[in-house]
């Protein structure tokens, strides 16, 4: 399995900070050009905002109202105020996967780093807002469970339950996106003429976009689910 | 004529209400396996750091680990009571 370059490269400008190899690695300037993407569009779609929106604006409005509701109906009412995160780390997601399916780039997601870091800021963030929302005793004192005399066992437990999350996060949104990324490249190595291109175009990159947006569902769905868990107050089952 | 569109637009955007229980289950019976396993390995890389710390070799080691399995199996009990209908 040869390496594959992508199509461009940036000079290690950063050797002082102590960042090996001549270039960049791949995927912080995958991710690099992620943001640059993103915030092009979110310059385009805001230069001139009208009350009748334009076809860059609405698209934009789309996204990010389809973030709000769902937010809104994974936390609450209250749920708005957590789009910034939301948005943002599901914007960057989907973008960086799909990303894998331009000949010559890669995903930024499929190297753990990234991901690693997606999953760290979103634990830090919903137990920022845990804090925020009930008082660190109150948010300490759901981790020792309902039971007193049981908090000593009930504590090492709900810590260890929380710090699973972040590695459950990180790992399979790495794990879905690497996978991918090393399947189409063996099978693309296979052998030559045409039939693995078309069996990269008819199952490998429907399928690699499915995983795209699941993956992304899946994280922000999960980054809901852990910031609702500790913003209520044990929060109330309505099936 | 604005306002249509809004709607419209809206209906568009938001899931149908009987679809998003089925993507949350998706997102969340899909952490199961992996939340069981990085409990045990958290717990197990915990109870080794502190008997690598305090020099007292197996103890921390196997209660740690023992609180790990218990916080994989806790973690899959709540979420299949949450997700698993």
């Amino acid at each position: 399995m040869e390496h594959h370059p992508t199509i461009f490269q940036i000079p290690n400008f950063l050797g002082v900070l102590g960042i090996p190899g001549p270039w960049v690695p791949e995927h912080v300037t995958m991710a690099w050009l992620v943001m640059a993407i993103l915030v092009g569009l979110s310059y385009l779609a805001t230069r001139k905002l009208e009350a009748v929106p334009g076809p860059m604006q609405n698209l934009m409005e789309v996204v990010v109202e389809a973030f709000g509701n769902l937010l809104e109906q994974m936390i609450g009412p209250k749920g708005k105020r957590y789009l910034p995160l939301i948005g943002t780390a599901g914007l960057f997601i989907l973008v960086g996967n799909l990303l894998g399916s331009i000949p010559g780039l890669k995903p930024p997601t499929a190297n753990l780093n990234t991901t690693a870091a997606l999953a760290i800021t979103v634990f830090l963030s919903y137990n920022f807002f845990g804090i925020r929302e009930q008082g660190i005793v109150g948010y300490l004192r759901h981790f020792c469970g309902p039971i007193l005399w049981l908090a000593p066992i009930m504590f090492p437990i709900e810590f260890i339950g929380h710090l699973a999350r972040p590695i459950s996060l990180s790992i399979r949104l790495f794990g879905n996106i690497f996978g991918e990324e090393s399947v189409i490249i063996i099978l693309l190595s296979l052998i030559w003429l045409v039939i693995p291109y078309g069996i990269y175009l008819a199952i490998m990159m429907p399928l690699s976009l499915f995983t795209s947006v699941v993956q992304t569902f899946i994280f922000v769905m999960l980054s809901m689910v852990y910031i609702a868990g500790a913003v209520h107050v044990e929060h109330e089952e309505h099936h | 004529m604005i306002q249509g569109a809004q709607e419209g637009r809206r209906s568009v955007v938001a899931m149908k209400d009987d679809q998003v229980p089925l993507w949350r289950q998706l997102a969340g019976l899909s952490s199961l396996g992996i939340t069981f396993a990085a409990s045990i390995a958290i717990g197990a890389a915990i109870g080794i750091l502190l008997d690598r710390w305090l020099r007292t070799s197996p103890w921390f080691t196997i209660l740690f680990f023992l609180f790990g399995v218990a916080a994989g199996f806790v973690n899959l009990l709540k979420d299949l009571k949450r997700w698993g209908r």
